[in-house]
């Protein structure tokens, strides 16, 4: 899988978590992933790959990836990780950077 | 002597922040000839602000020490340095700090004498107050916040600007070219002898073999490298990549002290939501107070545009959410503190992966902690219907001032911080002496001279280091050299 691949499928996962709309966030994630040095690509992308697929694990002791966790179990995992001692927010901050930003980069309509 | 290949300056100046720009333009207005060699190219402003970062903070903004709490240190990679990044505010060096350097300094830093140096900065530049008209609305309400609690002290801030429109992208790159950076300020309509070499990153420094002789330089372009000699080599690279240069070349007696004495004014800011529209426009950063209650702080106003608060609110998922749909309608304010600890830099990676340390002291997340809250009472005082504390660990949303109350002081880890005035890797009367010299022909001119923390904004301290370090240059080094 390829780092844009990695990265995609945690902001599309986020995306659906938060109840945002997910057209064209493959083509944020992939501007801005460009943008960015080889190692730093790597980081973001270890780090979604962290969230997706180790986080449920070993907090929640779940088989399942990020996006196939129940709601309340996606939300207890974010909440546990951003309430993480700060080695393992760093971790988290390249995966909640990238999608949050492919997420909210464009700004919210006044409710 | 040089070798044959290589060119010959008179100044060779690595970095063009504050302190590079400055002293290249001054030397070379005198006559000199003088390279000017930045990592960075010339920053252009971009609607989104996460491409900014990517673009022009050095390491994509996201670069953060090791230890107790997670503090980024945002700093600039770009013509301009991190001028072109910054707020633009301006402070005079504090009298406490000129005192203590002179006194440190057994006279060789003349206290009247650097005055007139942060006048001339603050000339040059140009520095002028805020107009209230381009306030932010956040600006607005803090300071009708203060106003109802009867909290005196606060006011606009001066900074370094010409013609601010109050667009609000100061951090992002100023889309009307108003806020006077390094670049616009000293690089822009220089004399013809100052060659400027963007894209060009300093990969080796190297003393001048005996008194009166060349220093060199290998600088690393788009199209290659070379190396050059000079009579006075600057270090103006900023304080987590100078050190490295000392370190590596074994530059003055005490080269294996720098990377050492980093202070960063970690600082912090609150968000509060109103029934009312409050925009992005305006100056993010027109306002500030000094609290006599939290002593060492100094409270600063902030913006940070949607998809960059997305990642600094300390919340997620839905509750992030609703923060994020409203957010035309939030209010933003910052605090800063003066730092108790001291962290330190070191490259084990190399220049480009500066390992820095750095632990929050508790007494300086109690004083982060109770500023927060004194924001959170300004704004509710306002108006506010709630306000969210930079705590990642919950309370952090409250709606009242009795629901402040109850609050625990936090832990540094608990704490959602960033630091932005990184200062004293390489201080003066440590690593370089009072005239910044730190080994044969080799000066650094830049944070890492100041031998902080401040406790105010560094930008015009460092201005008139590099304005007193050119006229130092101009009366000795060069004195022969230049006419």
């Amino acid at each position: 899988m390829t780092p844009a691949a990695v990265v995609g499928a945690y902001a599309r996962a986020y995306a659906r978590h938060a109840g945002l709309p997910e057209e064209g966030l493959g083509k944020e994630v992939d501007r801005r992933l460009a943008l960015m040095e080889p190692w730093a690509r790597l980081y973001a992308a270890a780090s979604c790959a962290f969230v997706l697929w180790l986080a449920p694990i070993l907090f929640l002791g779940s088989p399942r990836s990020f996006g196939r966790l129940e709601e309340a179990q996606r939300e207890r995992l974010l909440a546990r990780l951003l309430r993480s001692g700060p080695r393992l927010r760093t971790a988290f901050l390249g995966a909640r950077a990238l999608a949050l930003a492919a997420c909210y980069g464009k700004r919210s309509e006044p409710r | 002597m040089s070798a044959p290949e290589e060119d010959l300056y008179d100044v060779v100046v690595a970095g063009s922040g504050a302190g590079g720009a400055a002293v290249a333009r001054r030397l070379c207005e005198a006559g000199a000839r003088v390279l000017l060699a930045e990592a960075g190219t010339r920053a252009e402003p971009k609607e989104d602000a996460f491409e900014a970062v990517l673009r022009y903070y050095a390491h994509g903004g996201f670069w953060a020490p090791l230890g107790n709490c997670l503090l980024p240190i945002p700093t600039g990679r770009t013509l301009g340095g991190t001028t072109t990044i910054n707020s633009g505010t301006c402070f005079d060096t504090p009298a406490s700090s000129l005192e203590a350097w002179e006194r440190g300094s057994a006279g060789a830093f003349d206290a009247a004498s650097f005055e007139g140096s942060l006048a001339e900065a603050r000339r040059l530049l140009p520095v002028r107050r805020a107009p209230a008209e381009t306030a932010s609305e956040s600006t607005r309400l803090f300071l009708r916040g203060l106003d109802a609690l009867g909290w005196k002290g606060g006011g606009l801030l001066e900074r370094a600007e010409r013609g601010c429109k109050g667009s609000g992208r100061c951090c992002f790159v100023c889309p009307e070219g108003a806020k006077a950076t390094s670049e616009t300020a000293f690089l822009e309509s220089a004399p013809p002898t100052l060659e400027i070499a963007s894209g060009a990153s300093l990969r080796w420094a190297e003393p001048a073999p005996k008194a009166g002789g060349l220093a060199r330089a290998g600088l690393r372009g788009p199209d290659g490298g070379r190396a050059v000699s000079c009579r006075a080599l600057v270090l103006a690279c900023g304080a987590l990549a100078t050190p490295y240069f000392v370190r590596r070349a074994r530059l003055g007696p005490a080269w294996r002290t720098a990377g050492d004495g980093l202070s960063v004014h970690p600082a912090t800011k609150i968000f509060a939501l109103f029934d009312r529209p409050v925009g992005e426009a305006g100056v993010p950063q027109g306002a500030g107070w000094e609290d006599p209650e939290v002593p060492g702080s100094r409270y600063e106003g902030v913006y940070t545009p949607p998809e960059l608060a997305a990642i600094t609110l300390p919340l997620e998922g839905r509750a992030l959410r609703g923060w994020l749909d409203r957010f035309d309608r939030v209010a933003t304010f910052g605090v800063m503190v003066r730092d108790s600890a001291l962290g330190s830099v070191r490259y084990p990676l190399g220049a480009s992966f500066p390992l820095v340390r750095y632990d929050l002291a508790a007494s300086d997340a109690a004083r982060l902690g109770a500023a927060a809250l004194r924001l959170a009472r300004v704004f509710l005082a306002a108006g506010a219907e709630r306000v969210l504390l930079p705590f990642l660990t919950p309370p952090n949303e409250f709606r009242s001032e009795s629901e402040l109350s109850g609050r625990a002081p936090p832990e540094p880890w608990e704490l959602q911080l960033m630091a932005f005035h990184p200062l004293g890797t390489c201080a003066m009367g440590r690593v370089v002496d009072w005239r910044l010299r730190v080994a044969e022909g080799i000066y650094v001119c830049d944070g890492s001279v100041v031998p902080g923390p401040l406790g105010v904004n560094p930008q015009l301290t460092i201005y008139a280091l590099a304005l007193r370090l050119a006229d130092h240059l101009l009366g000795s080094r060069l004195r022969e050299t230049v006419a």
